[in-house]
């Protein structure tokens, strides 16, 4: 397929969504060459902002009929380079379509155009006492339109689980613009679980245009620690101490040194000391009566294991203190180094510390700068690989060290990316994971959804 | 790309590092009012820094319409600074991008104008004293009222200096005032407070110096009077240096940093000449601009030191006042809601001083605004040059204010005051503008404290 | 002999192959199997797969048998292919919290290896605890613990699936978060043996709660209903919320209609939370149960549907239980008010799910078709307002006529499409889903 981009078809796409909606400019299209990832920057053909379902269905139906691709787009913040389309392509763009159509406490439920912003649903849902559980790092800005495109976790998806489990229903159109509604929460549905399949589908299957989600309610109480280790492997076994007591912390998430430095050293410095190896934080969250012990527990197993010091929030000012160097890690690299690469493999929890162990010593070896700060507690490591791009000789060793990283990882029983998606960057990746029937099959169920090709093409499958 | 716009990059080009700390994480998407608006990464921060660094890697000339386009519609609000992981110093940014922007495609004539009447002081009072006159007359409401919408510079114009008058302050809570019993004149705790200071304190400055600025001390001389009455309640004797100018703001939001540095170079030297460790501002676009004259003249071989210690010593007036603890007034038992600056709030980083220094009047009912922290679109000249995103931001601010019901809405800025005092009159709503220390003041005045 | 068990048994190893009258008890919805396989491995089931796709056998895979009449009834039964004898643990590390077993494990088993060292899988689908996990996963079904602790799909991390034509295939992994490529494991959860067979399943597990308790309200069922709104909205985490209303001839023998609220938390925070429910209903509990007694209450929850001749499922909003109510009673009408229990309601409060359970079915001239009519016109109601109803389980004359899902709509065509790719030559499970 890929026809080139007729004015033709902006033309009648500006009749659909009205003129002031569609970008054709080519300067104006550089914005929307890269994503989260700046690894990789392709500026669409064109970038289209619709407002509704109906306005969606038009569009698709369109471009369809002139066979040109669709990438769609939430607010960006992507880290492996999903929502990037080629000359030939157009980007649709969701952050028009930013309504919360409804919060429905009695159910628990919220109904919501893809464009609305995670932060903003939880801030909608606070006053009926209820939040939304998924927190990407990112939840500030990014939509759950790309939440469920991308399957997203958060640190807090160790106790309460990743995307997937909070979708109930999705309303998604097809590239031939057909509207499917799928799932709900008050009905089960026959045949195949097509929402449970579409979540993860990163803008491959279709456009997610409305989305039912369940609501939790906001817990009583929380409890938050940060350990100081002189060892990053002490963090790693303290975590699995905590797991093997039988505690269910809502999350345990590890910052390593260089990680600390660098944010110590951004305007975001959170006063955690710079010479420690390890800092992990612990959080419990629930009913107030018995968290006091959990923490205790938790507590103890970091002094058994080394711990330094341990630090306990006492109001949640504190907390938000204890908090501040793991949520602006990714930024504050932009400090430290010109360029940066974020791996995001899983392991099985027990793996943790030889795995760590491993990458350290490939960085090493390669002579590179990693930085490593992750969700321990479910085994997702993100070691931040930090270079210059324009060092040849250097980004060539990054690719080698990325590669086996990811080798060992899955040699560990793990898999290449746990919450960011395959997108273009990990492509490469999927054969060390999955079996030619595997790749097969998935590629046979993206057919099924799209028949054309039309959606996000060239994205996850190798 | 081999045309002029590579020569003008050079100013963006110095800024490279500063650009590349921009990881892209899109984080600062939501907080910027424009995009939230508008849809369009090219109106984003992130999209704004990414047409910065096109420009700087020669990919697009700076003359091309989308560049100019976005670059001019940024508020310069920086809001998205406080919310970027990375630190990205996206106002310094924006006035080398606005240098390159106007070098490639000069202002409109208005604009040049403009900035051209406050780079000299004389000019300023000649067009200070035509505006007070036209402001007086009334003939600057009327205008306001009966110009054609078409005519938005123009109206929009008169309508901000006409909503520069001021209110009606001595009435502010008389209605409800018999209700509440009067709270007792308190001691002047500013002096116990020096007492029981930490070591850590810094000791307390008697002399401090004060801007007066060019609107401030063209439009708002009530303000400025207000400020000085406030501070030498408070024990500080303020000095004002007749040889300071404009503080240079407008010229380096506009572009002109050659303007910018100008105007900064004489304030310096203004304010050395006063001989004070302090520089009290109560302009907040004002105090931004000062605690950035480091930034703007870090390679001013003469001046870089100089520009620094300048900066240091800069604090806005309710930070002073706050920081040694204030005097307290009598009642003003008024419903007011705050709206913050963004040029206090994101770019000097001062959130809570000034709301402090509001609840320090007593029985004051200060009600919290719906979207404080965001820009009322005034953004210094924006509110004349982007009428109609201005405006749709400007009338989202006058909606939330409505919605408080508060008497009177308090800002720290000469701009926003004028912009939501603007906006308000467009609506027929009777609510009056006024700068929080005005407050204070008030609450002094009625103590008999002056 | 007959051929078809001859050239299987061919192929497997000695006594993996059963025919005749032993092959009855495997009967699918009055369909007799002319074999019944049980292999022991991976390969073996493949090897079953491959030979049936090129000689046009159908197979529906099983598990321990315990339900294959529930669902549609396939069209046509040649092999009933038993994961029963796969029964084996083959990964388990206590510390990732994520245990590897074959798909014919039985739950009971399962939660014994697991209790030993304090973890636990929290399913509890109706039925007997000896059924499989992969016969679970397959019809992802699910109990009152789904709502607070997930449902099969979000239990389960990675399976082993054999397609119709033999291939293996490894979908998902085993660790907590995997988002490399598409989610097709998704796909089997719930395809009820129409994709392939399950053999190796991956699950999280949980700590077990240090603390099992659960409060009992009673009153008449439109009490109930309005109790279990006000509970099911109270700011605590509740394990399971269901409302049990017994049949009329359990209540005349002096069974009263519950509410049956399970607390599973740490033991301080089991107290306030009693205390939070109790406020929230603003009545108090007729019965505290802790421990093992709590525990045995919610095994008999699994067991209501034991013995039952017809079970239809219900499903709205939560909030709109009563409505979901109402349109139970009017089934009431299907049952023989003189045999068994007669009529028993049970609700999944926070999922809005209700289980209308028949102990047995009035006869009489011409009883399944009106009642394919009764139920075709609640279902329509509860379709109307945007619910479903589900044939859980029923005479099979019953389930062909009405169905035992509702309309899959627009999705069919791509419902086919994914069935094809799995299974080309339509040998798994053909006509469990009608549409298809
Ligand atoms: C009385 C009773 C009532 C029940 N009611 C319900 C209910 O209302 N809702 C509900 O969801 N579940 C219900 N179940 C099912 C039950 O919860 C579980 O599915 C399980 O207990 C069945 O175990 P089994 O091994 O005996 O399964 P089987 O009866 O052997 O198989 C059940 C289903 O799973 C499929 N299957 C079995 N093994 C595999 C495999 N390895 N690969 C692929 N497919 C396989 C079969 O094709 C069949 O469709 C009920 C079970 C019983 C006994
Ligand atoms: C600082 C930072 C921290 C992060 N932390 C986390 C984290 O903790 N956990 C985590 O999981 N991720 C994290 N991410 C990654 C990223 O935020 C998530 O992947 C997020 O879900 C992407 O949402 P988005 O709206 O930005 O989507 P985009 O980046 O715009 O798009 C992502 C993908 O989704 C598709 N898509 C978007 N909208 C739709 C739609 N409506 N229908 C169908 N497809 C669609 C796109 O085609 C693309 O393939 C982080 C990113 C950053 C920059
Ligand atoms: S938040 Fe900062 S680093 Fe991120 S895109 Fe915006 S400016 Fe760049
Ligand atoms: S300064 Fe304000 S308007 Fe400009 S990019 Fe930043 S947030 Fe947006």
């Amino acid at each position: 397929m890929s026809a080139a981009l007729s004015s033709e078809v902006t033309a009648d796409l500006r009749t659909i969504v009205g003129d002031q909606w569609v970008i054709t400019d080519p300067v104006r299209l550089l914005a929307y060459e890269s994503d989260g990832l700046t690894a990789y920057r392709r500026p669409p053909g064109a970038v289209v902002l619709p407002a509704d379902t109906d306005e969606v269905s038009q569009v698709m139906a369109r471009l369809a009929h002139a066979e040109v691709p669709v990438v769609p787009r939430g607010a960006g913040t992507g880290l492996s380079g999903g929502a990037l389309a080629g000359s030939d392509a157009v980007i649709l763009a969701t952050p028009r379509m930013n309504r919360i159509v409804h919060v429905d406490p009695e159910n628990r439920l919220a109904l919501l155009q893809p464009g609305v912003i995670n932060a903003d649903l939880t801030e909608a849902a606070r006053p009926h006492g209820l939040y939304y559980a998924p927190d990407p790092s990112s939840q500030s800005a990014c939509t759950i339109g790309g939440n469920v495109a991308e399957n997203a976790g958060g640190p807090h998806c160790l106790k309460y689980g990743v995307t997937s489990r909070y979708v109930t229903g999705l309303t998604v159109v097809l590239y031939d613009g057909e509207v499917l509604r799928l799932g709900g929460l008050g009905r089960d549905s026959a045949g195949y679980d097509l929402t449970g399949v579409f979540i993860g589908s990163e803008g491959c299957f279709g456009i997610a245009t409305e989305i039912e989600v369940r609501l939790l309610p906001i817990p009583q109480a929380t409890r938050t620690l940060l350990a100081m280790f002189d060892r990053l492997e002490d963090a790693g076994e303290a975590v699995s101490a905590i797991v093997a007591r039988g505690l269910l912390p809502a999350a345990l998430e590890i910052i390593d040194r260089e990680t600390i430095q660098a944010v110590e050293a951004s305007i975001f410095a959170a006063g955690y000391p710079v010479d420690v190896e390890a800092a992990l934080v612990i959080e419990f969250d629930g009913i107030e009566a018995g968290l006091d012990f959990e923490a205790e527990e938790a507590e103890g197993c970091c002094w058994e294991k080394g711990a330094r010091e341990v630090r306990r929030a006492r109001s949640e000012r504190e907390r938000l203190g204890l908090w501040k160097g793991r949520k602006n890690a990714f930024g504050a690299f932009g400090r430290v180094a010109p360029d940066l690469l974020v791996q995001d493999a899983t392991v099985p929890r027990t793996r943790l510390p030889e795995v760590l162990r491993a990458i350290s010593e490939i960085g090493h070896r390669y002579g590179l700068r990693l930085a490593n700060v992750f969700h321990a507690g479910d085994g997702n490591l993100h070691p931040n690989i930090l270079f210059d791009r324009t060092d040849e000789d250097e980004l060539a060793r990054v690719e080698q060290a990325s590669r086996e990283i990811m080798a060992v990882c899955v040699a560990a029983g793990g898999t290449i990316t746990g919450e960011h998606g395959v997108g273009l960057d990990k492509r490469g990746y999927m054969r060390l994971v999955h079996s030619r029937d595997v790749l097969e099959v998935m590629r046979a169920t993206k057919k099924a959804f799209d028949p054309w090709g039309g959606m996000n093409p060239g994205k996850v499958l190798p | 790309m081999n045309s002029p716009g590579v020569a003008l990059a050079d100013a963006l080009s110095g800024q490279r590092d500063l650009l590349l700390t921009c990881v892209h994480c899109g984080l600062c998407l939501p907080a910027c009012p424009t995009y939230v608006r508008l849809h369009d990464e090219n109106d984003s921060p992130r999209g704004r820094l990414y047409l910065m660094r096109a420009v700087v890697e020669g990919r697009i000339d700076p003359a091309a319409e989308a560049f100019q386009t976005h670059i001019d519609r940024c508020l310069g609000c920086r809001a998205c600074e406080p919310v970027c992981p990375a630190g990205v110093e996206y106002g310094t940014l924006l006035e080398h991008a606005r240098a390159v922007a106007v070098t490639a495609r000069p202002r409109p004539w208005f604009i040049r104008t403009l900035l051209g009447v406050f780079q000299r002081p004389g000019r300023t009072r000649t067009v200070m004293r035509l505006s007070r006159w036209l402001r007086a007359s009334g003939l600057a409401g009327l205008g306001a009222w009966v110009f054609p919408r078409r005519w938005h510079t123009l109206r929009m114009g008169l309508a901000m200096l006409s909503a520069s008058g001021g209110g009606k302050l001595r009435r502010l809570g008389r209605r409800r005032r018999a209700a509440l019993p009067e709270a007792p004149v308190g001691p002047p705790d500013a002096y116990s407070a020096l007492l029981d200071t930490d070591e850590e304190d810094e000791l307390r400055p008697a002399r401090v110096g004060l801007l007066s600025g060019c609107v401030q001390a063209g439009l708002f001389e009530r303000v400025n009077d207000a400020t000085g009455r406030v501070l030498k309640a408070n024990g500080f004797a303020a000095v004002t240096p007749s040889a300071q100018g404009c503080c240079g703001a407008l010229h380096g939001h506009a572009g002109d940093l050659e303007g910018a540095r100008a105007l900064a170079r004489v304030n310096i030297a203004a304010f050395e000449g006063a001989d004070v460790e302090t520089v009290v501002v109560n302009a907040a676009g004002c105090g931004a601009a000062m605690k950035g004259y480091a930034q703007l003249l870090a390679d001013d071989a003469e001046f870089a030191t100089r520009a620094a210690a300048m900066t240091e010593k800069i604090v806005d007036i309710s930070e002073i006042l706050v920081r040694y603890g204030m005097r307290q007034g009598a009642s003003v038992p008024a419903r007011v809601t705050y709206d913050a600056p963004c040029h206090l709030l994101h770019a000097q980083g001062v959130a809570e001083a000034p709301l402090e220094m509001l609840r320090s009047i007593p029985q004051l009912e200060l009600v919290e605004l719906n979207g404080s922290a965001e820009c009322c679109g005034g953004a210094g000249l924006y509110g004349i040059t982007q009428g109609e995103l201005g405006g749709a931001i400007g009338s989202d601010k006058v909606d939330a204010i409505l919605e408080t019901k508060a008497e009177a809405v308090a800002t720290g800025n000469p701009g926003c005051m004028m912009h939501i005092g603007a906006w308000l009159r467009f609506r027929g709503a009777r609510i009056e503008t006024i700068h929080p220390v005005e407050l204070v003041d008030e609450s002094y005045r009625r103590g008999g404290l002056y | 002999m007959n051929a078809l068990a001859a050239a299987l048994s061919r192929r497997l190893p000695e006594g993996q192959v059963v025919e005749g009258f032993r092959a009855e008890q495997w009967a699918v919805c009055d369909r007799v199997p002319q074999a019944v396989v049980f292999p022991e491995s991976e390969s073996e089931v493949a090897e079953v797969m491959r030979l049936a796709t090129q000689e046009g056998w159908t197979v529906v895979p099983a598990g321990k048998g315990t339900w294959l009449h529930g669902g549609q009834p396939p069209g046509a039964v040649d092999v009933v292919l038993s994961t029963m004898r796969m029964d084996r643990i083959t990964l388990y590390e206590p510390g990732d919290l994520t245990v590897t077993a074959e798909g014919g494990i039985g739950l009971d088993l399962l939660a014994h290896r697991c209790g030993e060292h304090g973890q636990w899988l929290p399913l509890d689908p109706p039925g007997p605890r000896k059924g499989t996990l992969a016969a679970t996963v397959s019809t992802a079904s699910f109990g009152p613990l789904a709502y607070h602790h997930g449902l099969p799909k979000d239990h389960v991390l990675g399976v082993s699936l054999v397609t119709g034509d033999g291939r293996v295939l490894e979908l998902g992994g085993r660790v907590v978060k995997n988002v490399a490529g598409f989610d097709v494991l998704k796909l089997t959860i719930g395809s009820w043996g129409t994709l392939g067979v399950l053999t190796s399943i991956t699950t999280r597990l949980h700590p077990q709660p240090p603390a099992d308790r659960t409060v009992l309200f009673r009153g008449e069922a439109g009490e109930l209903v309005a109790l279990a709104r006000a509970i099911a909205t109270a700011p605590a985490p509740l394990a399971a919320l269901e409302m049990l209303l017994p049949g009329e001839r359990e209540r005349s023998g002096g069974t009263v209609p519950l509410l049956a609220v399970r607390i599973l938390e740490a033991s301080e925070a089991t107290d306030e939370i009693c205390r939070i429910v109790t406020d929230t209903a603003g009545a108090s509990a007729f019965r505290q149960m802790d421990g093992r007694a709590s525990a045995e209450l919610f095994r008999n929850v699994e067991a209501l549907e034991s013995g039952a001749e017809l079970v239809v499922r219900l499903r709205l909003l939560p909030s709109q239980l009563e409505t979901v109510r109402k349109h139970a009673d009017t089934l009431r009408e299907l049952a023989d008010p003189d045999e068994g229990w007669g009529t028993r309601l049970a609700a999944h409060v926070q999922c809005g799910v209700l289980r209308v359970i028949i102990s047995r079915m009035a006869r009489g001239e011409g009883w399944i078709d009106r009642a394919a009519e009764v139920i075709e016109r609640v279902r329509g109601g509860l379709e109307a307002e945007g619910g479903s109803l589900t044939l859980s389980q029923g005479p099979s004359g019953l389930v062909s006529a009405v169905g035992a899902w509702g309309d899959a709509g627009s999705a069919v065509p791509l419902m086919k499409a994914l069935k094809r790719e799995f299974d080309p030559a339509g040998v798994l499970s053909p006509g469990r889903f009608s549409f298809l």
